[in-house]
């Protein structure tokens, strides 16, 4: 409690009070709709330029020729699997602390989107995998924690799935998510370690290539378009269980 | 009530069912004859794997064995009880831990050591086995224990458990694996024990704080 009363008296919690007419369900959705509308404005120039750019306009790389293209679905991907990740946790940590119900709904739609991008991340890696390293998989310290993180998700969606009771599920998952978000630099860090002790580091250097700007710029394109995407996406799932809710309030559920 | 009430109290419900931690051990061995009909005994294979069989065996052993961890107090609304109070729900979640360990972990490890020793690995080999196991059981028993207290309150948890704690255990997976791999190679090998037990004086001190907490979180729930 007086943790509680400290924050809640410093500027920190002036900030808290600004926003706070927004973590109402009715204020969130017309906010929501303003903030998805100025962002669909800016995403699908920046993502038309990033795909036109680097799919035909960047030069062919020296050794992979046009197979280096994917990278400009995969790095976006990789990068979306941890920020979401990330997010995920935060979303959880302050739903644990605060108990604000949006922001549970925001980790849960957090996780189903961070697991898909994880999942092309993997896809397209190992597509790409099979023409450069002559294989789909290897058990290289980045892939092999790739697919820890999947299984992280997992077990955040599994708990969600599993749990009928959407209250339960919630604290449980939050705190599983908190607890994960602990192991990812751990997980990341070991599984370097496990690999440069056992084998010389021939794929890694590979990741430390400097590529030239005419290719770089339609990357950082991609990222930051794939990052508004997700906040679009997030946006949109979270109106949808807010009208939900809002249907089950009404008992309205049952006649759709 | 104190830590030492409450380790006593523990020790005495499991000497009246003794079965209860003769069991996980049961599992054990049965899981690892399992590995040895697969493997055969003709070559060294076995040899070889056996630190993995007995790794994967304690892992699915103590994930049985976890799950009746909470469920007598819980089952007699003792729990609830001692929650109630901070000092008493941190003495009671450690001397749990503690009480754990002495009676699931040793026994298994001890029982591994003259599995290995009749498979005929090295002394040396045994010996690190020995502590790797010690060790890594000690960092599953503390996660373990965190996520079996969040889940008090659900029903037939067990599958999701496994699948909740399976990727948060793998960075000790990975150095104990380094460690006997070092170990049979005849490399270094202290420094992963040095980061085992590292993890270990982490989580030990944070262990029953995390667990009192989750217990309220998984009774409110």
């Amino acid at each position: 409690m007086k943790f509680k009363s400290k924050i809640l008296n410093s500027t920190l919690g002036t900030i808290f009070r600004a926003t706070a007419k927004y973590l109402k369900h009715d204020n969130f959705y017309v906010l929501s709709n303003k903030i998805i509308k100025i962002l669909s404005i800016i995403v699908f120039p920046l993502i038309i330029y990033g795909l036109i750019a680097g799919l035909f306009l960047a030069p062919s790389d020296e050794v992979q020729g046009d197979g280096f293209r994917i990278i400009y679905v995969h790095v976006p991907a990789a990068f979306l699997s941890l920020f979401v990740y990330t997010n995920l946790a935060i979303f959880s940590g302050i739903y644990l602390v605060w108990r604000i119900k949006l922001f549970d709904m925001l980790a849960k739609a957090s996780a189903e989107i961070g697991a898909v991008f994880t999942f092309i991340a993997l896809v397209t890696g190992s597509i790409w995998g099979k023409p450069m390293w002559g294989t789909w998989w290897i058990w290289d310290a980045r892939l092999t924690s790739e697919l820890i993180l999947l299984f992280l998700y997992w077990g955040y969606l599994a708990i969600r799935q599993s749990i009928p009771n959407e209250k339960s599920a919630a604290k449980i998952a939050s705190f599983v998510a908190v607890l994960g978000i602990i192991n990812v630099p751990i997980v990341h860090f070991s599984v370097n370690w496990w690999f440069t002790l056992h084998q010389g580091s021939t794929i890694s250097n590979f990741t430390n290539i400097k590529i030239a700007s005419s290719m770089a710029y339609p990357l950082v394109a991609m990222i930051l378009s794939f990052v508004l995407l997700y906040v679009i996406i997030i946006l949109l799932k979270v109106r949808n269980i807010v009208l939900k809710n809002k249907l089950q309030k009404l008992d309205l559920a049952g006649a759709i | 009530m104190k830590f030492i009430t409450h380790l006593h109290n523990n020790f005495i419900i499991a000497s009246r069912n003794l079965i209860d931690f003769i069991n996980p051990i049961g599992f054990y061995l049965i899981s690892i004859v399992i590995f040895v009909f697969f493997f055969g005994i003709e070559n060294n294979t076995l040899v070889q794997f056996l630190p993995a069989i007995m790794w994967v065996s304690a892992f699915l052993a103590n994930l049985l064995a976890l799950d009746k961890l909470y469920s007598q107090d819980y089952n007699s609304g003792v729990l609830e009880l001692f929650l109630i109070n901070k000092s008493v729900g941190i003495s009671y979640a450690s001397a749990k831990l503690v009480y754990y360990y002495i009676v699931t972990i040793i026994p298994q490890v001890l029982v591994s050591t003259v599995i290995s020793l009749v498979f005929n690995l090295s002394y040396k080999l045994a010996f690190i086995l020995a502590i790797s196991l010690l060790l890594g059981n000690l960092l599953f028993t503390l996660l373990g224990a965190i996520i079996m207290a969040v889940m008090v309150n659900i029903r037939k948890s067990n599958i999701l458990t496994s699948v909740i704690l399976l990727p948060l255990f793998i960075p000790v997976i990975i150095f104990a694996s380094s460690m006997l791999y070092a170990a049979s190679h005849e490399l270094n090998y202290i420094g992963s024990i040095g980061i085992l037990l590292s993890f270990g004086f982490i989580l030990a001190p944070i262990a029953p704080f995390a667990i009192y907490y989750a217990l309220k979180l998984g009774y409110e729930v």
